[in-house]
């Protein structure tokens, strides 16, 4: 196990945190070294502005691939302004809402709608 | 062959800020000088172009007459326009791009930003995605409420809207939202809603901030970013 640090503006190119595409990239990043067993620290340093739909798609969707346990403690916030870190908390506190219900809303979607899904 | 628009009963005030901010030159009506500063340009975008988007808000904040506003409240109406911006993107499917433009009103201390998709609309996603039958103006509502969202898949979604909401709410501001046959606003804490005769072809927001706003936006607690996960 080791620690690895990743900067997110590095990652992207750009310290304007805006595209779910970019949020990929970070998610991408983040999950190969969890799955090696690391812990990972990520840095915000130069991140000017971040929003949630590139927080759901860099942090949100480990939720749906890790268990909660997976992740506690396993990745950490450094460098990061408390507007931002009080951002990732909702973005969390959302994503495991929506995983945890997801099965529910699939289904009810499915019945709605009459299809097998895809 | 191409249609021909032409406006009637177009107000003096509104027909010079559309002169002003270049929306009426593809009408054939010339930019006028927008000598108080107060405009923030009419533009297009594709949804692709969501990483160039920020660069036009950094163009239109400075040097024009927006006021000094508390760097808070500029961080956060940012952050809201980011976020209604990548909205549009994610979730309108438009084939004719994303609309944008903002005006400066000085006497009444508000600022007001717009943003306008020619997209499927919210009551159609409501319908296909959550498979809620809503009239228009009640999927607005839905969409506008806590943690609901259409959105499906791998990655979550749900916050966008509800953070700009809050802080419209504090901030004193207005939320307008036009989509498809709905119309849905918030000002005060006061939500309504109503349902149009005719539709429009996609979904428009418009944000209105109370310029004169000094609070902070502090945090009531102090996250720790260690135990965020």
């Amino acid at each position: 196990m080791a620690i690895v640090r990743i900067n997110v503006p590095e990652i992207i190119g750009t310290t304007d945190c805006v595209a779910t595409a970019d949020g990929q990239k970070v998610h991408d990043v983040i999950a190969s070294n969890l799955r090696e067993g690391n812990v990972v620290h990520v840095s915000f340093q130069g991140v000017k502005s971040i929003i949630t739909a590139f927080l759901n798609a860099a942090i949100g969707q480990l939720y749906g691939e890790f268990k909660d346990e997976e992740l506690s403690g396993k990745i950490v916030l450094i460098e990061a302004k408390k507007d931002d870190v009080a951002k990732v908390i909702k973005v969390v506190s959302g994503a495991k809402l929506y995983f945890k219900d997801k099965k529910k809303f699939d289904t009810a979607q499915q019945d709605a709608l009459g299809t097998d899904g895809e | 062959m191409g249609k021909e628009v032409e406006f009637t009963s177009l107000d003096g005030g509104v027909k010079r800020i559309l002169a002003k901010n270049s929306f009426l030159v593809d009408f054939g009506i010339n930019v006028e000088a927008d000598l108080n500063h107060t405009t923030m340009q009419y533009n297009r975008f594709e949804p692709e172009e969501e990483k160039i988007f920020p660069a036009y808000i950094e163009k239109h904040f400075q040097g024009k007459g927006i006021p000094k506003m508390s760097e808070a409240l500029t961080s956060r109406f940012r952050e809201g326009i980011l976020e209604l911006f990548s909205n549009s993107v994610l979730h309108s499917e438009t084939k004719f791009g994303i609309y944008v433009c903002g005006q400066y009103f000085p006497t009444r201390k508000r600022l007001d930003f717009s943003i306008a998709d020619m997209g499927v609309g919210i009551r159609y996603n409501v319908k296909t995605k959550k498979g809620l039958d809503l009239e228009a103006h009640n999927a607005i509502a839905w969409a506008m409420e806590g943690n609901n969202t259409t959105k499906t898949g791998s990655i979550p979604g749900g916050l966008g809207l509800k953070l700009i909401r809050d802080f419209i709410e504090l901030n004193g501001g207005r939320i307008q939202i036009i989509s498809d046959s709905g119309y849905w606003e918030t000002q005060k804490g006061v939500h309504s809603a109503i349902r149009f005769t005719a539709p429009f072809p996609g979904t428009l927001v418009n944000i209105e901030i109370n310029t004169s706003d000094k609070a902070s936006y502090r945090l009531a607690t102090e996250p720790n970013p260690v135990n965020v996960f």
